[in-house]
């Protein structure tokens, strides 16, 4: 599945797009974990409250299930103005 | 309803042009009322050279309307444009222009108040500080929270 980031996370991991994220991860929670370990440069901001899964341009629960058809991705904290 | 003219501009934009249009577009209007935010330079040795905003097309306008139309059912505007910019932003270029047209001053005034305070801390949008030596991404200050509180409301922007 393909997950994209955006603000600070994007900078953290070094690209804007992970493409090769794999299929097996059943639910947003199940991504989050997978990312803290495999960049682990963006672990504390994942683990942060304020950062959300976005689904189809909707904020999600991190408990939702996920399948490769989905627009994913994830967002730190908005500033904006 | 009122109407309305809500957008994301990456590439910048003749804030007094807008202003002009927008103004000459509601002459039934008793009130205009507007805002200007641009990038300050700031002081100090380091000053910021521009601001990055990071977006997500659909969501980011999605939710700057969620705004728009919670000023609209609050107060009777006429009209209300919104325009935020997206992407590299130089100093001293504007970032947002924010303007509400009512028969009234007072309900141009508070919309405008309104919309500017939810647009610093509820908008799908991410800004990043550049500076000569650094690259900073903001979060919105515990003020800017405070100034959202006051209107007793809350806008699902998400």
């Amino acid at each position: 599945m393909q997950v994209n980031l955006f603000g600070i996370l994007a900078d953290l991991a070094g690209q804007r797009c992970l493409p090769e994220t794999p299929d097996e991860l059943a639910t947003g929670q199940a991504l989050r974990e997978y990312l803290a370990r495999q960049y682990p440069q963006m672990a504390e901001q994942l683990s942060r409250p304020s950062t959300r899964l976005v689904l189809n341009q909707e904020i999600a629960d991190w408990q939702m299930p996920l399948t490769p058809a989905l627009d994913i991705a994830i967002i730190p904290m908005v500033s904006g103005g | 309803m009122s109407d309305r003219c809500v957008r994301l501009a990456d590439t910048p934009f003749d804030v007094d042009a807008a202003a002009a249009a927008f103004r000459q577009s509601v002459p039934s209007a008793g009130a205009v009322a507007s805002f200007i935010g641009q990038v300050s330079p700031e002081s100090g040795d380091n000053p910021v050279e521009a601001l990055f905003l990071d977006h997500m097309p659909e969501a980011s306008l999605a939710s700057i309307k969620k705004i728009a139309s919670a000023a609209e059912a609050r107060w009777p505007l006429l009209k209300l444009m919104i325009i935020h910019r997206v992407g590299r932003v130089e100093t001293g270029q504007p970032i947002v222009f924010v303007a509400c047209a009512s028969r009234h001053r007072r309900e141009s005034f508070e919309a405008v108040e309104f919309v500017m305070d939810f647009l610093k801390s509820d908008v799908l949008l991410w800004k990043k500080e550049i500076r000569a030596t650094s690259q900073t991404w903001i979060e919105p200050k515990t003020q800017d929270f405070a100034d959202k509180q006051r209107w007793e409301t809350e806008i699902c922007t998400e």
